[in-house]
């Protein structure tokens, strides 16, 4: 998998455009009927939508991080939910996106974490 | 555009320029309605309460009306699970006990545009301004609250609801408790959705059979906040008597709490983003490092902002070690945290929708892009910074 183009940032959610589906990915379970790219502790999640897309999130990552692919065979809208500072959406078209949610230190637990919002 | 189409079952073709002057007064009505802080009125409540339940062909319910949210849920439970037990001898249940038979009265005789510019015009309007303040800021401390009530007491107000509600029903209470949500309704604080459907019927002139069942959801949503229905009971929370928004109608105060009903119940926001008391109440609790280090990032930008950038970096005696020139992509800064040994470094950067954030990073990295990589769990040879940020 190689990466195309470095599309955008929503927020804590970087967006590329790759080449392929790479190996050793699973697929990814709806959640209410939503696709969440970037969860939120508050219910102000990141969510793709499009008529026909897959996603999956792949079984390895760099500490405290997770990265999620997704193969849009339609034209696709990710989303923020929230009512006040929101993340303008970014759209797509059909093509395999990479989605990686930033991550953080925590100098007192000398660990990385996936920023939580 | 189509032709525009009024009759009194059916509103096609879009807006006039007329009814959007006049939605946009009605989103007014309805936003003060779900902003409203004066005392609940007992008769004109319990009149729309028992308007509800005989549209819905229920028996006339026991209301009773509680000063806030909190105890709402809490009574809810009890009540409840102390019926439940009553009825079935048992306490593995807390179904709903009703359902509404008005909030889609208008839904069958609208189309196409005209819903969307009506949706638009009103309900968008009358959400967006409101729900912040109202529906999400209520909602999710409710829910906090409930979710917390297996805890340990600790004294406050969520912990001391939850164990009256445990005196009176035992923990099947509780649990009951923590099932408000499936039985709930906004009342005011719904209000974007009751913009809207009095729109078709105010503005659209709409004149449908099921109005007159709808009235009665109306002026429950005019005369009371949240309640939870059960086949036996109704329970209602009145306003509460402070509500403070900035400008963007985003529950904040900077002295006090954003939301404290009458019973004393308080919530505290900063710019939309819940916050704990004692930030606002005890300004002292909250330094340089706790806010520096604060694990949500939301609450930690609103306590940078609340001790204050420039205290945070003298307290902590920052200095910066790289800058980009691109507030976006930020500045690398190194603190002395307490009780560590060794400074620690931060890149302060800059969001999409223009907001600072403080974020982590491991103290080896020396650059900003090199600390940009890091966060994005890519090699700074891969690296690229967007060329989007929303």
């Amino acid at each position: 998998m190689k990466i195309l183009e470095t599309l955008g940032a929503q927020g804590e959610i970087r967006i590329f455009r790759v080449d392929a589906m790479p190996k050793g990915v699973k697929p990814l379970s709806r959640e209410n009927g939503q696709l969440i790219i970037g969860h939120s502790e508050t219910g102000h999640h990141h969510i793709l939508e499009a008529e026909r897309v897959q996603v999956f999130e792949a079984e390895t990552a760099p500490e405290g991080m997770r990265v999620l692919y997704a193969l849009l065979e339609s034209p696709g809208e990710l989303k923020h939910l929230r009512g006040h500072d929101t993340h303008a959406p970014h759209s797509f078209e059909p093509g395999v996106y990479m989605f990686r949610t930033d991550r953080e230190y925590d100098p007192y637990a000398e660990l990385a974490r996936r920023v939580a919002d | 555009m189509s032709k525009i189409i009024r009759e009194k079952n059916k509103a096609h073709g879009g807006i006039t320029a007329e009814e959007k002057t006049r939605m946009d007064e009605h989103a007014k009505l309805w936003i003060t309605r779900a902003m409203r802080t004066a005392p609940i009125e007992p008769d004109k409540i319990i009149s729309a309460i028992e308007g509800i339940y005989a549209a819905a062909n229920l028996k006339k319910p026991r209301i009773v009306i509680v000063p806030s949210p909190l105890v709402m849920a809490f009574a809810y439970g009890a009540s409840a699970a102390i019926w439940y037990s009553r009825k079935n001898g048992k306490s593995d249940a807390t179904d709903a006990a009703t359902r509404d038979a008005t909030r889609a009265a208008t839904r069958d005789a609208t189309y196409d545009a005209t819903r969307a510019a009506t949706h638009d015009a009103a309900y968008a309007a009358a959400y967006a301004a409101t729900d912040d303040a109202t529906y999400d800021a209520t909602h999710a401390a409710t829910y906090d609250a409930t979710r917390a009530a297996t805890r340990a007491a600790k004294g406050n107000a969520e912990e001391l609801a939850a164990l009256a509600c445990r005196g009176l029903a035992g923990n099947f209470g509780v649990e009951c408790a923590r099932r408000w949500s499936n039985v709930y309704q906004g009342g005011n604080m719904w209000a974007g959705y009751d913009c809207y459907l009095t729109a078709y019927r105010d503005i659209l002139g709409l004149e449908l059979r099921e109005h007159a069942a709808y009235a009665h959801w109306e002026q429950a949503a005019i005369h009371g906040g949240y309640r939870v229905m059960h086949e036996e009971f109704c329970i209602v929370s009145d306003f509460p008597e402070v509500l403070k928004v900035d400008d963007q109608n985003r529950p904040h105060c900077e002295t006090g709490p954003s939301h404290r009903w009458r019973d004393g119940w308080s919530l505290y926001h900063w710019h939309g983003v819940k916050i704990p008391a004692e930030w606002i109440e005890n300004k002292k609790s909250l330094d340089a490092k706790t806010a520096l280090t604060w694990q949500n990032i939301e609450q930690r930008r609103a306590a940078l902002e609340i001790v204050g950038w420039n205290n945070v970096l003298r307290e902590l005696k920052a200095r910066v070690i790289d800058e980009h020139p691109d507030p976006a992509c930020g500045s690398l800064v190194e603190v002395q945290l307490p009780d560590l040994e060794k400074p620690s470094r931060f890149i302060r950067a800059q969001c999409g929708t223009k907001r600072e954030f403080a974020i982590g990073v491991p103290p080896e990295i020396k650059t900003v892009t090199a600390a940009q990589a890091w966060l994005t769990g890519l090699p700074e040879s891969q690296f690229e910074y967007p060329s989007i940020r929303t």
